[in-house]
């Protein structure tokens, strides 16, 4: 019995790393075939608190200018733009807010990421000031074949902070996620009304 | 029976020892960062390449200049300052192109990329021996203004080289304690050659 007992103990103190590692896999799995939370709601006029920035979506519109705030369109496409006031809640100036948007499909074309211009200067790629709240315009250039939505659906991505990252022992912002969903109307010009869906 | 209390205690020992050392161990980024040269308005910061005296600092709602013949008006959602200093080169030619206003709680800001084209602006080319002036834009909040740093380097990441570190310090204040604000800041008025 005694020799019996001592097998066992040796066998479990052999194979505890293997049964850790497969419980630990079972349980992420299981967390991880859950399904998602859904994701709060947002519409023109809220406050999204996104890791680096505040921001407040005001309005929606499109364009078929050649140029719409500074930012430059090829023959045919046309621009669906976003205004937020975007607030940098960091400790120094920065561009990053390329990603804060993710546009959902549109008319089934799939979007890329947005131009992002000043709007008081009509000015691409604004330097964004610790503090100093100012209103953007997200410009999605949209080729000529996509139907141009009544309504959009975007997706509020943020990062976190980390003060010492993994790689370089350097404080930075990481690990993007969607915070939120904001939905809003589009509003149409005359011209571009009578061909929209 | 003492042999189990001491090995304990050694190992917990050990382990103190070990996470102070990583909690107090400086980061790669501090070693290598920034050597500071030290001055304040009135006293030039001497750093390897170049020397740095601010002169004057000065508030505003608006700037205004001329570009391409007609006139530009930048406004903010805080106010500009904008800084005059006299610099000259050390040993060699030197483009001086960043510059950060470190505020009172540590926010830093950049130079303002709106006002463009303009006279006096970065990248200031310096030489040896020939002192000039330059101006340093910025966009800052209101609440920024007094107990702020400037920050000036040759490029955007000094790493092991000096930097200037101006104090803007002994401002000159009205009377709600906050330096004069100007409504409008002429950029095109002349200032910039010594």
């Amino acid at each position: 019995m005694r020799v019996a007992f001592g097998k066992l103990r040796a066998r479990l103190a052999a194979g505890i790393g293997s049964t850790i590692a497969v419980c630990a896999a079972t349980v992420y799995g299981i967390l991880g075939a859950a399904p998602l939370p859904a994701v709060t709601g947002y519409t023109a006029g809220s406050r999204i608190e996104a890791g680096q920035w505040l921001v407040i979506p005001r309005r929606a519109w499109v364009s078929e200018e050649k140029k719409v705030l500074g930012v430059r369109l090829q023959e045919g496409e046309r621009a669906l733009v976003v205004e937020a006031d975007l607030s940098n809640r960091t400790q120094a100036s920065t561009r990053d807010y390329a990603k804060l948007l993710k546009l959902q499909s549109v008319g089934g074309v799939s979007v890329p990421d947005p131009e992002v211009a000043l709007v008081r200067e009509a000015r691409p790629l604004p330097l964004l000031h610790p503090g100093l709240a100012e209103r953007v315009a997200f410009v999605w250039k949209l080729p000529a074949s996509a139907v141009l939505p009544t309504s959009l659906e975007a997706d509020v991505v943020a990062k976190t902070y980390k003060p010492v990252d993994n790689l370089y022992g350097t404080p930075g912002w990481f690990n993007p996620r969607v915070v939120g969903r904001i939905t809003m109307a589009v509003e149409m010009t005359e011209n571009l009304a009578g061909r929209a869906s | 029976m003492r042999r189990p209390f001491a090995t304990v205690a050694m190992v917990a020992m050990a382990a103190a020892v070990l996470f102070a050392m990583q909690r107090s161990t400086p980061r790669y980024q501090d070693l290598t960062g920034p050597i500071p040269a030290y001055g304040n308005i009135g006293k030039a910061a001497s750093t390897r390449l170049f020397d740095i005296e601010v002169e004057r600092v000065e508030f505003a709602r608006q700037l205004v200049g001329k570009r391409f013949g007609g006139e530009t008006r930048h406004e903010s959602a805080g106010v500009w300052a904008i800084v005059t200093a006299r610099m000259v080169a050390r040993s060699r030619s030197v483009n001086v192109t960043h510059a950060v206003w470190e505020g009172p709680t540590g926010l830093r800001y950049e130079l303002s990329d709106r006002p463009e084209f303009l006279p006096d602006l970065p990248p200031h080319t310096l030489e040896p021996g020939l002192p000039q002036r330059g101006r340093f834009v910025f966009e800052i909040r209101p609440d920024q203004i007094l107990g702020a740093t400037l920050l000036v380097s040759e490029g955007p990441f000094p790493r092991l080289d000096s930097e200037a570190h101006v104090a803007l310090n002994a401002l000159p204040t009205a009377a709600d304690g906050l330096p004069p604000i100007a409504e409008a800041f002429d950029l095109q008025q002349a200032g910039g050659r010594p």
